[in-house]
């Protein structure tokens, strides 16, 4: 749930408990204060009626409004009473709820009792009148915090959700700078310095294991320069015998071995660090066609069946280097993974290309792995394992989207562009 | 035919220097920037082999200071650095040929030897090797003259034993003079076998003394 949203809730779950409260006591407030006033009134009105009679003027009585009765028994006190009586009203022609008041008064040797009555309005109207108003004022009320909010919200949290966009954009292997915005609220400065301070110190950690990598591959091509050399000379003395020669020649493989993977951590390396800059327009097509011709002998070594479908002339912007790479490197798979007298399959469309070969089906564990740094599908093979993954990290840095499918022995590659 | 290596790394710089010398070049070597300076102020090389990481200065500068005082001259770079842009930035500033370490001592001596014979070509294109004559600029192949048809990668194979005469090149040398080395072929190299089976199948065909051995199955030797 968004802040915004829960923090709306929370205003309009308390403003909804309030309205109800408020609703109550202001009700119970407004009839108590009218209930005192109309008693009042009553009270006064008898007096006034009492006035009139001492003065000798002739009342009648005005049912239900006053009515005055002779009491023959004279109380022992003075006696008054409020209270709510139901009466038949014939004008309304309805029972009505009447409030009334009594009091006796002593005039001469006669006992004269007042009653004045006033009718009541009744509680629902008071409710429903009372109700409706607090109800639309509590109405525009929370419509005004959830605009107010929703404005303070955009204002306040801007920079917050700001930095929050660009620190999802975080990539370290990238050369583009996250710059945070400032804000004037504490918190959301003490955030953006902190995540600031930590960006930097992952950052410079993670430039000096790279920088530590890069530095140690390139540290080791002279020595296996060396070495390689040494072995090439020490290769050219006829007079060594075989046993030796064996000795030397698992040296020689191993260093082959060395060198190649060497090579390609480079390689790796330099295509995240986006080093292949040569951006050109790169027909697809005609590299695809140079690189078979230098591959033609290991295709046909195999037996190979190859089958070329150019449905297209796929032209992409690219590194020429990268993109001759990423296709040799597909293809030298597919010729070392196929069987004796397999197919190859390529198909170039529109805005994709597709190799698929013949071989061995991968365990569903094995396909997971397959672009895996050193993945090999078997451990006899004495390859690098590096060859997809290398396939692989130039699909990332460029954007290309790369798909693997495999079953009934058919392993497909497909490249979107 | 004089030669100057410039290179730093002591161990490499003698291997490069007994291997010229057995080639019959005549060597001068120097460590660093410097030495490498003074060495052009008072001699000319016909072949400069250049490492461009230097301890005391950058060997592109050395690059530019050639190319200005000695135009005559032909310089390989060599350099651990594998990037596109210094190989660009040399061949851009004159250097004729770009090779990065670690590299094969016979690709080595096959760059040099082909820069060489660029430079001769006048007149001086044709390679002769008792009754094998090679025409290096129609890339044709006459056997006690008379033509003899090869594929483009079994002439290429041809030039690299010859400009290696005596020397074992390894299947891998050989792999990656003919395929570059972006490709791995670490796991097999029998399709080499192949080419080697139908060149020299071609040649003894045509009369030719079979001169490529086989070594230990490790690589081969022509001569």
């Amino acid at each position: 749930m968004k802040l915004l949203n829960k923090s709306s809730l929370i205003y309009v779950i308390v403003s909804i408990v309030i309205f109800l409260i408020t609703s109550v006591l202001f009700y119970k407030l407004i009839t108590f204060t009218i209930n005192n006033e109309n008693d009042e009134k009553l009270k006064v009105n008898n007096l006034r009626v009492f006035h009139l009679i001492s003065k000798n003027h002739d009342v009648n009585n005005l049912p239900p409004i006053y009515e005055i009765t002779e009491l023959n028994k004279a109380p022992s006190f003075s006696m008054e009473s409020y209270k709510d009586t139901l009466i038949y009203d014939d004008i309304e022609n309805d029972i009505e709820l009447f409030r009334e008041y009594k009091k006796t008064y002593k005039l001469g040797s006669k006992t004269l009792q007042i009653t004045t009555r006033q009718i009541k309005l009744e509680t629902h109207d008071y409710f429903n009148s009372i109700g409706l108003s607090i109800f639309i004022s509590f109405l525009l009320l929370i419509i005004l915090i959830l605009v107010l909010n929703r404005i303070i919200f955009k204002n306040i949290w801007f920079d917050f959700y700001y930095n929050l966009s660009q620190l999802k954009k975080i990539s370290f292997s990238s050369t583009e700078d996250i710059i945070l915005k400032d804000s004037n609220i504490k918190e959301f400065k003490d955030l953006k310095d902190i995540s600031e301070s930590m960006l930097n110190k992952l950052k410079q950690e993670y430039l000096s294991l790279k920088e530590f990598t890069e530095n140690a591959s390139h540290e080791i091509q002279t020595p296996l320069a060396i070495i390689q050399n040494n072995i090439e000379e020490l290769l050219q003395d006829t007079t060594i015998d075989e046993q030796k020669i064996r000795n030397i020649q698992s040296i020689y493989f191993n260093i082959n071995r060395l060198k190649k993977i060497n090579k390609n951590l480079l390689l790796i390396s330099k295509i995240e660090n986006q080093q292949f800059k040569d951006v050109e327009p790169i027909n697809v097509n005609h590299i695809l066609n140079q690189i078979l011709l230098d591959l033609n002998d290991l295709i046909h070594q195999k037996d190979i069946q190859l089958k070329c479908v150019f449905k297209d002339e796929l032209i992409i912007k690219g590194s020429k280097t990268l993109i001759e790479i990423l296709i040799t490197n597909l293809l030298t798979n597919a010729i070392k993974h196929n069987n004796l007298n397999g197919f190859i399959n390529i198909e170039i469309n529109k805005n994709s290309l597709t190799i698929e070969n013949s071989g061995i089906d991968l365990s569903n564990d094995q396909k997971k792995q397959i672009f895996k740094r050193f993945y090999k599908s078997s451990s006899n093979s004495s390859s690098v394992g590096l060859g997809l993954n290398i396939v692989d990290s130039i699909c990332k840095s460029n954007n290309y989207k790369l798909e693997y499918f495999n079953e009934n022995g058919k392993h497909k590659f497909i490249i979107h562009f | 035919m004089k030669v100057l290596v410039v290179e730093d790394e002591i161990e490499l710089n003698k291997l490069i220097y007994n291997l010229l010398m057995k080639e019959k070049f005549m060597v001068n070597t120097v460590f660093n920037y410097k030495d490498a300076f003074r060495q052009l102020i008072d001699y000319n090389f016909d072949v400069i082999i250049l490492d461009i990481g230097l301890p005391d200065g950058n060997g592109l500068n050395l690059l530019n200071d050639i190319k200005i005082n000695h135009p005559d001259s032909s310089i390989i770079i060599i350099s651990a650095k594998n990037s596109l842009d210094d190989k660009l930035a040399g061949l851009d500033k004159g250097a004729d040929d770009y090779l990065t370490k670690p590299f094969h001592l016979s690709e080595l001596i096959s760059r040099i030897r082909a820069i060489i014979r660029r430079k001769n070509f006048e007149g001086k294109n044709i390679f002769q090797f008792n009754e094998l004559k090679i025409d290096i600029q129609s890339n044709a192949v006459y056997i006690n003259n008379i033509e003899l048809k090869l594929t483009k990668k079994e002439f290429q194979l041809l030039l690299y034993f010859i400009s290696n005469k005596n020397r074992m090149i390894t299947k891998d040398a050989v792999a990656e003079h003919l395929w570059g080395d972006n490709i791995d072929f670490v796991d097999n190299y029998d399709f080499i076998y192949t080419h080697i089976r139908n060149l020299r199948k071609k040649l003894t065909e045509a009369g030719c003394n079979d001169y490529i051995k086989t070594i230990y199955g490790l690589g081969y030797k022509f001569g």
